[in-house]
């Protein structure tokens, strides 16, 4: 039991920055934007986070650097795209390269630096209480905070007039025009959201999961899976956040199976995720196969549990919209 | 009151409306009439601060402005219902019906939604999708939405296509009451007659840009066609080609056939065509029609039964084996999944012809402007021409030996002129052989163009009715959802 509360409590510290970077692009998908600068973003903000919190001596002070970076590379994607009319994906698969390169140029003098980090919260009172206690009664900072966006992400989207508005222009920025809705402006606040999220998922890596900063950070690629784990949760942040919790479980996973099976060489267990997400994915979507669609015909009762198995995306993503042009 | 003046609106070099003045009083039924592309929409957009006007003045309770924008519209009570509704279909309706309105809480919203719909005797789930609706619950709700927001003001684009005559008749009674009793203002565009001659206080004419005329009653209808279509009011429809007796060999036959579309499918289909026969799909958005016409090309799937063309099974519906068997499906949607939008005219020739490639200039001229009256140079993008020439073009690709056309909507945003030429093209591929399956939501059409009517109902075929006896109200009870022997016991 106490083993298994601790695997679960390394899980919720490794999906953390995921969960944290998965809700920002959900956020900036919903509102029809793709932002694909992540992998990038998320060093930059890593980078940036770390060299801050070393210079001030203030973690908190860095992850607030970090999530200003990624607003701000958010920003320039925004209204490169949205103002201005260009692609989101040339631009954003550009500013991944450029942030990327930026971060390891930048980050040279913290390159191997002893630094602060984010450290422990004690919840007082729930340590002794059996699996509770390992899971939840000492935990990095960053596990309490993506947990906290979680709620936070769903309850904005579906609890408020804001989340209306924002799946609204993601659904049909005409229509949102027409109901006298600013949509370039909501798109751009939710790529500034999506973006500091992001930028939080970096802090989160430098300054707790993998604290310090290096060439490799160890971060790498971590904004390519989150791009996946978004499709994979279907545009709905709890289903995304359980996403990247079940990735972060693979991941997790396969670091035990190593004990087990000294025989297999180390990169199948680092490289097996990605075929395991790329053959869940499959799953999920299953439903929309023809084959699929004749066998639930044939046996009625499967249709119900079939349901909310395959998922739309948000009908405008990725489109342009220019309210002068008109209807 | 509103006061238009002067209003110009140019898209490049196209005048889509040409120095228009107008006055609208309250308590008025208007009827804004023309022929597709006469720039009544465009009018209507500007009116609604959708789009904005190249120069001209608004004047609304006094006050003139350059332009509306969609909030200043509704803060002066102006709403408008769009053709395909404008709305969220992944989201709930009582999302879609609180969008744009002031603050509310989900209960709030509900409970009025409610009595809304029970003032005008309509009932809507508030939790269920709007893509649940049929098009005219859309229309519904979106106009309950409009009121909610306190318009006074209601421009209706084409409210009656998709919808049956008894909700038609429904929506004209509402609409009247409202301006009637409420003094509502109530704008109707659209390009059938008998809708402006049955509702209109006064008819507004539109032609290519310009308000040519406006009539109020008595009306004189020879007069109302001839401002609206000028001189091609005068053309000839030709008449049905008669089927030959006796009847050869069936073009078509299905044998139990079931489509399996995205969304649904529809089992046990069991009909047959004869060459020369037209045979038109009537039915609400989303009854089975889509489907029919896709599965009969290939483009949704056939998980059962066979198919007979000219005699030959087929137990699979590939499209490209259907295609080479003569089967050619011409989509409502043709820029998106017909033509090729960036492309040239000749390049679509080239492309469809391989075999003419010796003799293009020659064969482009024989196929394109001879025959079908393509009026544009060979080297215009496919996106830069007017749905006319689009189908024009369409029309012309597909090869002479076709045998069997499947047509969604054919005369989609064409104006009266092409209407007819595309009729009397289709008509004369019948009555050399081939067999026609069309589907259109203007029940005029399809009372008029075919031998035999299917009619969907529930994504499944309704009944299948001869041209003798389809009238207007038969195929209307037929769509939503009357059986034949419920009809003839009403007539007795």
């Amino acid at each position: 039991m106490e083993i298994f509360a601790l695997t679960l409590a390394g899980i919720f510290m490794a999906g953390a920055p995921l969960v944290l970077a998965t809700l920002g692009e959900t956020l900036t998908e919903k509102a029809g934007i793709i932002n694909l600068s992540l992998d990038g973003s998320i060093l930059l903000s890593a980078m940036t986070a770390f060299a801050i919190s070393t210079t001030f001596d203030n973690p908190w002070l860095g992850v607030l650097g970090g999530m200003g970076v990624g607003a701000l590379i958010a920003g320039v994607l925004g209204i490169i795209g949205i103002y201005l009319g260009q692609s989101q994906l040339a631009v954003g698969f550009i500013l991944t390269l450029l942030c990327r390169d930026l971060a390891y140029f930048l980050g040279h003098s913290f390159s191997r630096q002893p630094g602060p980090d984010l450290g422990m919260w004690t919840i007082p009172g729930i340590g002794d209480i059996t699996f509770i206690g390992p899971l939840f009664g000492s935990q990095s900072p960053v596990v309490y905070l993506s947990l906290f966006a979680i709620f936070l992400c769903w309850w904005w989207m579906y609890r408020t007039e804001g989340g209306i508005r924002l799946r609204a222009v993601g659904e049909s920025p005409r229509a949102a025009f027409g109901r006298g809705i600013r949509v370039r402006l909501v798109r751009l606040c939710y790529c500034l959201a999506g973006g500091a999220l992001v930028g939080m998922a970096g802090a989160a890596y430098s300054l707790a999961v993998k604290p310090g900063w290096g060439r490799p950070q160890g971060c790498e690629g971590a904004g390519w899976i989150v791009l996946a784990i978004v499709i994979f949760g279907g545009w709905h942040p709890v289903r995304a956040a359980l996403g990247a919790f079940f990735f972060a479980a693979i991941q997790i996973s396969g670091i035990y199976l190593q004990d087990v099976f000294p025989s297999i060489p180390a990169p199948v267990f680092q490289v097996a995720p990605f075929p395991i997400m790329i053959l869940t994915l499959l799953a999920m979507n299953t439903g929309r196969m023809g084959w699929v669609q004749d066998f639930v015909r044939r046996y009625p009762f499967l249709k119900n549990a079939s349901k909310g198995w395959s998922v739309e995306a948000p009908a405008a993503l990725g489109e342009d919209f220019n309210p002068k042009k008109g209807l | 009151m509103i006061v238009l003046k002067d209003i110009h609106k140019h898209y490049g070099r196209v005048r889509a409306n040409d120095g228009i003045s107008l006055t609208l009083e309250p308590g008025h039924i208007y009827a804004l009439v023309g022929e597709n592309g006469a720039g009544k929409s465009t009018l209507m957009r500007v009116l609604a601060g959708h789009t904005r006007p190249t120069s001209g003045q608004i004047g609304i309770n006094d006050k003139t402005i350059s332009h509306l924008t969609p909030k200043l519209a509704r803060k002066y009570g102006v709403g408008m219902l769009y053709q395909d509704p404008l709305d969220f279909p992944a989201m709930p309706i009582w999302e879609n019906f609180q969008l744009g309105a002031p603050k509310r809480t989900k209960r709030e919203v509900i409970d009025i939604l409610g009595e809304l719909s029970y003032r005008l005797d309509a009932c809507f789930l508030p939790d269920e999708t709007v893509s649940s609706l049929t098009v005219g619950e859309r229309q519904l709700l979106e106009l309950l939405r409009l009121l909610d927001l306190g318009a006074t003001t209601l421009i209706l684009d084409e409210p009656t296509t998709g919808i049956t005559p008894e909700q038609k008749q429904d929506l004209f009674n509402l609409l009247m009451k409202l301006a009637r009793e409420e003094n509502h203002t109530i704008i109707l565009v659209t390009h059938k007659l008998s809708e402006a001659l049955e509702m209109a206080d006064s008819i507004l004419i539109m032609r290519q840009g310009a308000l040519v005329s406006t009539l109020t009653p008595p009306y004189d209808e020879n007069e109302l066609v001839s401002l609206m279509f000028g001189e091609a009011a005068k053309g000839v429809v030709s008449e049905l080609p008669e089927i030959p007796s006796p009847a050869p060999p069936p073009r078509l036959r299905m044998n139990d056939a079931l489509f399996a579309g995205p969304k649904y499918s529809m089992g046990s289909l069991n009909f047959t065509a004869r060459p020369g026969e037209c045979i038109g799909l009537a039915g609400l958005d989303g009854s089975g029609q889509e489907l029919f016409l896709r599965g009969l090309c290939g483009l949704d799937r056939m998980p059962g039964g066979t198919l007979e063309l000219n005699g030959k099974t087929f137990r699979s519906n590939d499209f490209n084996v259907l295609r080479r068997a003569g089967v050619h499906f011409v989509p409502a949607d043709r820029l998106g999944m017909a033509l090729f939008p960036a492309l040239s005219l000749m390049e679509h020739i080239t492309l469809t012809f391989p075999d003419h490639n010796d003799d293009l200039g020659e064969f482009y001229k024989s196929q394109c402007v001879e025959r079908f009256n393509l009026r544009a140079d060979p080297d215009t993008q496919a996106d830069e021409l007017s749905g006319g020439n689009q189908q024009r073009l369409l029309l012309s690709l597909i090869p002479d030996n076709a045998s069997l056309l499947l047509m969604e909507y054919p005369t989609r945003g064409l104006d009266a002129g092409s209407s007819r030429q595309v009729w009397n093209h289709l008509k004369d591929r019948c009555a050399k052989g081939a067999s026609l399956i069309f589907f259109s939501p203007d029940l005029d059409d399809v009372l008029e163009h075919s031998h035999r009517i299917i009619v969907f109902y529930d994504r499944a075929i309704a009944a299948v009715v001869d041209r003798k006896d389809a009238t207007m109200d038969v195929i209307g009870a037929l769509m939503a959802g009357k059986t034949l022997a419920e009809i003839k016991e009403g007539q007795q």
